[in-house]
């Protein structure tokens, strides 16, 4: 079968089918959250950190539906449209930030048993004044997150469904914050295990069918023959991206509470295996989706707009239910993103700004209280900032590659060697952010997360070796 | 720096960040691995 050269930008679906699925997923998510929500303890470590009793099975799947986002469905196919081989390869790298956090994964769980947050982390570690650096860097990563997630949402919905705009992005944030404010971190682990095993079971049924229509012999053939550059691994744009994407996830799971709250919220058996198996697992999602995009590259597919690739190949192959299962995917790897953000976000501002900053002789269940409030209210400001459409998201993430990449090294640093300095720490922070902006816009976005990555492991390095402290980590059991 | 010259540069400052930032992760891993966490190391 050949996927027909000319497509319009239309929608994938007919809207009755859309409205049936989105209420559909929508009653689920929100009855099983709040369902799983009332078990427990009732505590703020219970709403927080679902009872700090994950297995290995909730804590892989969350790790692994929380990291792939609308990006990784629709973004990864774009990268191995315009970049061959090395694109789906590159994006396939943000794993590696899963998995290189395993060891780190093990160390925070030992050190801080009772920790509840990366500031708190930061905070103890470096002290007040690295913590306002941390705050402004992983503040900015947030919100940014939060506002691509939430205007892909709706960007997203829009394409498939024909839904307006501000339609869609209402009901996947109002659906993503429902269930979290009533469930917490039980309702967000429980349904993102559900949709972990939508989005992989989907995902693969999708690439079977269509490699079954498009065999891999047949593939590599019209590739050598219309498009051998991108079969190259010396393709200069494959090796300009090649390390970003490594060094970007190393960023933003390195500081990010996302992942924090996983490591805090998992038994302390399972951190390691679950953060290496959730990294491995989530490789083959932009491996599956970037084949996607060779398949239409070989097929000639002409795309009025490249980000829509994957849904236009789904349901030109594999026709009406193909968009329908492309729409499940995205609706369950948005909700799964969005949830775990709002509650990791929220857990973090409540702790380190509400709790330890301005009251701290407030009790457990107002600690509750107020994680609930600043969810409700994290939802309300994503929606507020999501309001007016951007259509460049890509270009917003890449600007935050520049702040994160600057953590890298002085979270993993500051965990392993007493010696980690704080005022390098801060400095390592500073410079490698400043570096990372000054790439972003002088160079090219995809050096930004790069350079930034380098002057702070530098600074971080050099700082130390000049002025090395003795850090007790006794210090850190009070987090 | 579309040019094959300045890809190959950054290909090869990536791979090297990259490479220190995982010697470090699996040095400090080792370096702890079997001893007493809070100790002095």
């Amino acid at each position: 079968m050949v996927i027909s050269p000319t497509l319009a930008v239309q929608p994938f679906l007919a809207p009755g089918i859309a409205w049936a699925l989105v209420v559909i997923f929508s009653v689920l998510w929100i009855a099983l959250g709040v369902s799983w929500g009332r078990r427990g303890s009732g505590d703020a470590d219970d709403y927080m950190l679902a009872g700090r009793n994950i297995g290995l099975a909730l804590s892989t799947a969350t790790l692994m539906a929380s990291w792939v986002t609308g990006n990784t469905t629709l973004l990864a196919p774009e990268f191995g449209y315009r970049n061959g081989l090395w694109g789906m390869f590159s994006y396939a790298l943000a794993g590696l930030g899963l998995v290189l956090f395993a060891p780190l994964a093990l160390r925070i769980k030992t050190l801080m048993p009772k920790g509840r947050t990366s500031g708190d982390f930061i905070r103890l570690r470096y002290g007040r004044a690295a913590w306002w650096v941390f705050m402004v860097i992983t503040a900015t990563y947030t919100l940014g997150f939060l506002m691509t997630q939430a205007m892909g949402a709706g960007i997203l919905l829009e394409a498939l469904s024909g839904f307006d705009y501000r339609l869609g992005m209402v009901v996947v944030i109002g659906v993503s914050t429902i269930y979290t404010l009533y469930g917490g971190m039980r309702a967000v682990v429980g349904t993102d295990f559900i949709q972990s095993l939508l989005i992989m079971g989907l995902l693969v049924l999708v690439a079977v069918l269509a490699l079954r229509q498009f065999p891999v012999p047949e593939l590599h053939r019209a590739l050598v023959e219309e498009h051998p550059e991108r079969l190259n691994l010396l393709l200069p744009a494959g090796l300009l991206i090649a390390w970003n994407s490594a060094l970007f996830s190393m960023g933003e799971v390195f500081h990010n509470n996302i992942w924090w709250s996983r490591v805090f919220s998992s038994r302390a058996s399972v951190v390691f295996s679950s953060f290496v198996l959730g990294g491995l697992a989530w490789m083959t999602v932009p491996l599956v989706t970037g084949s996607i995009g060779l398949v239409a590259l070989a097929q000639s597919v002409d795309l009025p707009q490249v980000n829509m690739l994957f849904p236009v190949v789904a349901s030109q192959l594999l026709g009406a239910g193909g968009a329908a299962l492309v729409f499940v995917v995205v609706f369950a790897s948005l909700t799964s993103t969005l949830d775990s953000l709002l509650a990791s976000t929220a857990d973090l501002v409540a702790e380190d700004v509400v709790f330890k900053l301005l009251n701290p002789n407030m009790s457990d269940a107002q600690l509750r209280q107020a994680t609930r409030l600043v969810v409700l209210g994290l939802g309300l400001l994503t929606l507020l900032l999501s309001w007016p459409r951007l259509d460049s998201l890509a270009s917003v993430l890449f600007f935050t590659g520049a702040l994160v990449a600057s953590t890298i090294w002085p979270v993993a640093y500051g965990l392993y060697w007493p010696s980690a300095n704080r005022g390098a720490a801060i400095a390592a922070m500073v410079s490698g952010s400043a570096v990372g902006l000054a790439a972003y816009v002088l160079i090219a976005p995809y050096c930004a997360a790069l350079l930034s990555a380098a002057v702070s492991a530098v600074v971080m390095a050099v700082g130390t070796q000049l002025q090395p402290e003795r850090f007790d980590w006794l210090t850190l059991k009070e987090g | 720096m579309e040019s094959f010259a300045g890809a190959v540069v950054i290909f090869a400052v990536g791979g090297v960040v990259t490479l220190a930032t995982t010697v470090m992760v699996i040095q400090g891993h080792l370096h702890w691995r079997g001893r007493d966490p809070w100790g002095e190391g």
